[in-house]
């Protein structure tokens, strides 16, 4: 697809990712909105019959359903945008649909790289590589946890042990 | 063996004296008899306060041991959380002394010791009231010499602040009061109006055009003695300041009661910032700081960083800075100017009038704060879209931006910079247009010099630079 974005980066997370946020946030929806439920039960239990609360737990719902529901819907654009790739001397990445950042880290900032699996991703047997720089971090998520750990290795060894003091 | 020491027992009245004053407000409220807190309640409660606070000093005094050890300096800590603070000699890098007012006529001071890691909030070792030769002690057993050979004083690169330069430092630089007066001032009618609503539940729409005279001038007290007392304590804070070039490190000096002298070595040095506030563009007059690695190292009223030269012609500042440190680029920079599109910087301004102007219907108050408040930010759009540029050296980069009104102009240095990032939209991608963000570590956290609606190219030089 010819788009006018020619600078996209060229490494996408696998597929499976785009699974793995939509139960994620599937289930934060669900959280939020049991939530809501029980403090309605709630209230009803203890007879409490407010029209303050009422309104309080509509525009309570409204925001929650809102707010995640935006970030369902947008899971096939923010996977599409949501890129890396390793170039010689430094790593990019790529993120957001909307607000795009790509970011540039060289090699030699790197501090060190950690490979964290929620619940989630564990089910999908993926992962999510975080690279430390002195000041900042920056996070590839849903990678195979074989290729997480390749990349891993190779960003590792692209690190040179110079004495540095920051 | 080494001896295990105590601090000096001054310490108890220091220690004290630290304690009052976090818990002034609380003590305040206890003492002073108000409608809150019923006085026969208060007494009791305030004098078992006390006693715990004298308690905790009396034990903080007991529980406190340091030894010096061949090759290390322990210190002991702690009543139930027994704490042990090893450093060995070698580790040291630093030592920071302060002499309190109180502390000088017995010759004792504290000393805050740092390591090369220098990574969290605090030094990783303070004595808070030892004997000032404890200093010298320490500096003879660090054998591996570099702290020794700085006494060697390099050229004669030396600066120091005189008192009109401290009087107009504090003046010309605008305090965050005006930020939490104006805040306090609409926190108090949006209390207000609230009352209204909930016991009125009406004439909302009339507008309330309160203007309770005394609780404005109340505030405005408040503001004012605040900021009197901020004067002060800036100018005493940094009475005398001077700095000196040593062979690898700055040494600074300052303070009227109580007394700092430190060394910060060269290599800890992350970037360099140039500021001005509004006043102090129009002067022509600048402030120049440091931002180190590692956290201690903040003065007061500046986060993470330290006073390089508090303040300074602005045409004379690159030379003076080329005498300190000639090893580095500092010329004074010719900067590629980025500010695209006069409407990209401008066009939330004129929504955030329009909402002013409705606000004023309701409440005269609120509305003039906001409108005060678009003015502020229409200002500094401008004069970011003018000003923002960057200025590209062999090794380090110059970056001009503003930050609310104070112009800044930091020399990042490209081996510090953590990460460079280009930020769109869909919409300004089209014009090739993004916003620059260049990161480089400020004390435990970050700076980030930006660049809004910057062009492509520029980032690409930009791009460039950082990534060889």
């Amino acid at each position: 697809m010819r788009s006018r974005q020619t600078d996209l980066l060229k490494n996408q997370s696998p597929e499976k990712i785009k699974k793995v946020w939509l139960l994620a946030r599937l289930t934060a929806l669900a959280i939020f909105i049991l939530l809501g439920l029980g403090i309605k039960i709630a209230t009803i239990l203890m007879k409490i019959n407010n029209n303050w609360v009422n309104l309080a737990l509509i525009v309570y719902l409204v925001i929650v359903i809102l707010a995640i529901g935006v970030r369902l819907l947008a899971i096939p654009w923010e996977y599409y945008f949501h890129r890396y790739q390793v170039f010689d001397e430094y790593i990019a990445f790529q993120q957001g649909w909307f607000f795009r950042t790509t970011t540039y880290v060289p090699f030699l900032r790197i501090q060190h790289i950690t490979v964290d699996q929620g619940p989630f991703l564990r089910m999908e047997n993926l992962a999510t590589i975080t690279i430390h720089t002195a000041a900042t971090e920056h996070q590839i998520a849903g990678l195979n946890y074989d290729e997480a750990t390749r990349l891993r290795k190779q960003v590792m060894d692209k690190v040179r042990q110079v004495e540095k003091d920051v | 063996m080494s001896d295990q020491r105590r601090l000096h027992p001054l310490a108890l009245l220091i220690f004290f004296l630290k304690k009052l004053r976090e818990w002034f407000f609380v003590l305040l409220i206890i003492f002073i008899p108000n409608d809150r807190v019923p006085y026969k309640f208060a007494l009791p409660a305030g004098l078992v306060l006390l006693f715990a606070l004298i308690f905790s000093c009396l034990a903080k005094y007991f529980f406190t041991k340091y030894q010096l050890t061949d090759d290390s300096l322990i210190i002991r800590t702690g009543l139930i959380n027994k704490n042990q603070a090893i450093i060995p000699y070698t580790r040291m890098q630093n030592i920071k002394n302060s002499q309190n007012i109180l502390l000088r006529p017995f010759d004792l001071t504290k000393l805050e010791i740092e390591t090369a890691a220098g990574g969290s909030d605090k030094a990783e070792a303070s004595l808070e009231v030892v004997p000032i030769n404890l200093q010298d002690e320490l500096l003879l057993k660090m054998n591996h010499g570099q702290i020794a050979a700085e006494k060697e004083k390099r050229g004669q690169a030396s600066y120091s602040m005189s008192l009109s330069q401290n009087i107009a430092r504090v003046l010309s630089t605008p305090g965050r009061e005006i930020g939490y007066l104006l805040i306090a001032l609409v926190l108090d009618n949006v209390v207000d109006i609230i009352k209204t609503i909930v016991q009125n539940r009406s004439n909302l729409l009339e507008g309330i055009f309160k203007f309770n005279r005394v609780e404005m001038a109340i505030i405005v007290g408040i503001a004012l003695i605040i900021y009197l007392l901020n004067f002060v304590y800036q100018i005493v804070s940094f009475y005398n300041f001077t700095v000196t070039r040593t062979k690898n490190s700055l040494e600074f000096s300052h303070g009227l009661i109580k007394r700092v002298n430190k060394q910060i070595p060269l290599n800890k040095i992350q970037t360099i910032i140039i500021e001005q506030s509004l006043l102090q563009q129009i002067l022509q007059i600048a402030s120049v700081r440091l931002q180190l690695a590692g956290g201690q190292e903040d003065d007061e009223g500046l986060y993470d960083a330290i006073y390089f030269l508090p303040l300074i012609r602005l045409d004379s500042c690159f030379e003076l800075m080329a005498e300190f440190l000639p090893e580095w680029e500092l010329e004074k920079p010719n900067y590629q100017l980025t500010g695209r599109g006069i409407w990209y910087f401008t066009r939330w301004i004129y929504l955030w009038a329009l909402v002013s102007c409705l606000m004023l219907r309701f409440s005269l108050i609120i509305g003039l704060v906001l409108l005060f408040a678009v003015l502020i930010y229409g200002m500094q759009r401008i004069f970011q879209k003018q000003s923002q540029g960057y200025a590209i050296n062999p090794d380090s980069i110059w970056i001009r931006y503003y930050s609310y009104l104070n112009r800044r102009q930091v020399l990042m240095i490209k081996d510090k910079i953590q990460a460079v990032k280009y930020m769109t939209t869909p919409f300004l991608l089209k014009k090739n247009l993004g916003h620059v963000i260049v990161v480089a570590k400020s004390g435990n956290g970050e700076i980030s010099a930006r660049q809004k609606f910057v062009d492509k190219a520029d980032f690409k030089q930009i791009q460039d630079f950082y990534l060889d």
